[in-house]
């Protein structure tokens, strides 16, 4: 099982949108793929049509009284199976906090679906808290979209360092630039420059398309509903170049 | 539309509880595999042709969960049914697919309502089909359409015929039961030989092969129990068919194997062998139009059409019982077997060795053929001891074999200039570790041999054979 997260500690970045496309397409190449929305907004479980709510909550589930297992739900899509919100996550940090291994529950709770998935996704809230925290370390691959801006720097490289004084295994980390506006000077400098100067940062960049913005109001993925867009394009390279060496 | 089910030659996907149904045009083909707890793992194989080999196929889950089960067969069409399939869907207020509906009508035989659930809506898909099956003329189902198809299908499960020996009965004549035993093997090779010439997989010529061993050994073990003109006037075809599917199926084990040859070395680097891999190709091309002539010659249809029909002919001749003639022959071929054994040491050389290898698979031979007749428990473990031993004098014949052919090989391909010295260093590397390999049997051996000649295998023989069943 490969577990990729997608993380950024800013809301608004393209976050919920990369988890859904890219699982989609993790599905659609045969991979047996869950998505598990963490967020309790519940932006990705809205996408999918799902009813936000898994029973018992995310208390149930941070104690054990309810296997993960029970809360999947299968997507419209072949392959693609999710773990809905719940309103309850917006509690989970205190919850995580009473567990003995606070910062491993995530992982723990994934285990016992290890055989069943191929892929998983974690499409994590935004912020440094003990959900974010758990993610980090659930995590193979923290995928880290970037919005093209000085700041944003500033935040993968705090980012990096934070994993990096992780000890044992780190995720590792593979930052993209999402929502590119090629008509702004700064994003077209940041997207030729920076994967040539810093590591981990991937070739492909999300341009900034309303397209993306319908999969609220069309609520499917964009790589179902417009195959051949160029946001599907899009997201197809960047699955190429993040799904090497799934088995 | 039209849906094919893929299987190997001998229902290796059938017998694992596994249906892979190929459909759809050409660009839009899709492969399903459906695993025994219902599950389905999908690929799309646009273009795709049987005979479909594993490796071919696109990577990802349905490759690797046939990648197990079929190499190193290929897969091939066992059933076609046409027909229109529509999936229809079952949404809720939110137009969340709940349930999939999939209406299935094949253009002959009677047609399929299946109802899929979602996972975490399984409540809704039962209501679905509760409510179904209360439409007049819908019945639930005991099958599949993959049974369906397989009822009217050219090729079906039991009807597959290997080199496996029938059910013999003590009081059978042994002329009678001999002539059965032969038949099923006259049968292995006659299905196995289009699969050789076509070229479909290298099991075809392993399985003829089978049936050619068995039939030779059954012929000079318990040929005299026959009208003696037998041997005399098929001994030679059945050694002519051995020699001519040699060279071949030698090379298809080299080739096999190779990967496992290279990822052994530990010196030289892999890559280094691989001018030698495209040299056993080469062979293996010029052999194998000598194999395919000679399966394709008059004298091979001739003993297919000939041998059938002269053990179809053979009937009781008032002699012994077939488990007289089995006793008598275990026996005599476990006394054999002792003989040899029991002269053998650290030290005796490869030929003394061999003779034993030679003895003991005539008692191998001798205990499959009449296993039917035997007592379960006895027979049991006494093949295991064989087996232990067996696979002993194996891996000493073959290190042996296998050096001597890697040299040859190499000297070959310096004949024919232009191989590169690192191939014949890695080359070299290989011969060493076969030598070592034999080296290694050697010292097993007489280890080995101490169980098989106890007194208490020489017990399980006299149980075996001392009464019939």
């Amino acid at each position: 099982m490969r577990i990729f997260a997608t993380y950024n500690i800013k809301g608004g970045v393209g976050k919920t949108s990369a988890a859904v496309n890219l699982a989609h397409l993790s599905g659609q190449a045969g991979h047996r793929t869950l998505l598990w929305d963490l967020d309790p907004q519940g932006a990705a479980t809205y996408i999918f049509r799902v009813r936000p709510r898994v029973k018992g909550g995310g208390k149930a589930l941070v104690r054990g009284q309810r296997d993960l297992d029970a809360a999947i739900k299968g997507t419209d899509f072949d392959g693609l199976d999710l773990v809905p919100a719940d309103f309850t996550y917006r509690n989970m940090d205190l919850q995580l906090d009473g567990t003995k291994r606070p910062t491993r529950r995530i992982r723990q709770l994934l285990r016992p679906l290890d055989d069943e998935y191929d892929v998983v996704f974690l499409d994590c809230p935004p912020s440094i808290s003990l959900v974010s925290e758990n993610v980090l370390h659930a995590a193979d691959t923290l995928l880290v979209p970037l919005i093209p801006a000085t700041l944003s720097v500033r935040t993968f490289d705090q980012l990096a360092n934070f994993v990096g004084d992780f000890e044992g295994r780190q995720p590792e980390i593979s930052a993209f630039f999402s929502m590119v506006d090629r008509r702004k000077r700064l994003h077209r400098e940041l997207v030729a420059q920076l994967p040539a100067e810093r590591s981990g940062i991937l070739k492909t960049a999300i341009p900034a398309l309303s397209i993306i913005e319908q999969m609220a109001e069309r609520r499917a993925p964009v790589t179902a509903f417009a195959p051949r867009s160029a946001a599907t394009s899009g997201y197809q390279d960047l699955w190429t170049e993040v799904s090497q060496n799934i088995s | 539309m039209s849906r094919t089910w893929l299987d190997t030659f001998d229902w290796r996907l059938y017998a694992a509880g596994l249906a892979l149904e190929w459909a759809g045009d050409d660009a839009a083909a899709a492969l399903t595999l459906r695993l025994p707890d219902g599950r389905l793992l999908r690929a799309a194989v646009p273009g795709l042709s049987p005979p479909v080999h594993v490796a071919d196929l696109p990577a990802g889950p349905l490759r690797d969960a046939l990648a197990g089960p079929v190499w190193p067969r290929a897969l091939l069409p066992v059933a076609t049914v046409t027909g229109s399939v529509a999936e229809n869907r079952v949404r809720n207020r939110d137009e969340k697919t709940v349930a999939r509906v999939l209406i299935d009508r094949p253009d002959t035989g009677a047609g399929w309502i299946a109802v899929s659930p979602l996972r975490g809506y399984e409540g809704a898909a039962a209501r679905i089909a509760r409510r179904l099956s209360r439409v007049d003329g819908i019945v639930a189902a005991t099958g599949t359409p993959y049974d369906d198809a397989l009822a009217v299908a050219d090729r079906s499960p039991n009807g597959y015929r290997t080199s496996a020996v029938p059910k013999l009965q003590p009081e059978t004549p042994a002329t009678v039961a001999i002539a059965a035993i032969l038949g099923n093997f006259a049968a292995a090779m006659y299905d196995n030989a289009p699969g050789v010439i076509d070229a479909i997989d290298t099991e075809f010529l392993h399985d003829f092969r089978v049936a050619v061993r068995r039939t030779r050994s059954v012929l000079k073990l318990t040929g005299d129990a026959m009208q003696p003109d037998l041997i005399d006037r098929f001994g030679a075809e059945f050694r002519w068919l051995g020699d001519l599917t040699t060279p071949v199926r030698d090379l298809d084990v080299y080739l096999l194997g190779f990967p496992d040859m290279a990822a052994g070395l530990t010196s030289a680097d892999p890559r280094d062998l691989e001018p030698f891999r495209v040299f056993l190709r080469r062979h293996r091309a010029t052999e194998r139009r000598r194999l395919v002539r000679g399966l394709r010659s008059r004298r091979f249809q001739r003993l297919m059409t000939e041998w059938p029909a002269e053990l179809a002919a053979v009937q009781d001749d008032s002699g012994p019982a077939i488990a007289d003639v089995a006793r008598r022959r275990v026996e005599l071929a476990f006394r054999r077997v002792i003989k040899h054994g029991e002269r053998i040491t650290a030290d005796s050389p490869g030929d003394m060795v061999h003779a034993l290898r030679k003895r003991c698979k005539e008692l191998r031979y001798l205990l499959e053929v009449f296993r039917s007749l035997h007592e379960p428990t006895a027979h049991r473990r006494l093949v295991a001891e064989l087996k232990k031993l067996q696979d002993c004098l194996g891996d000493f014949q073959d290190g042996e074999v296998q050096r001597e052919a890697v040299r040859a090989f190499a000297a070959a391909m310096m004949d024919e200039g232009r191989v590169p010295a690192p191939t014949v260093l890695a080359m070299g590397e290989l011969a060493a570790q076969l030598d070592a390999r034999q080296l290694r049997a050697r010292a097993e051996l007489v280890g080995r041999l101490g169980p098989f000649l106890s007194q208490k295998n020489r017990a399980r023989i006299a149980t075996l054979t001392g009464e019939s069943r």
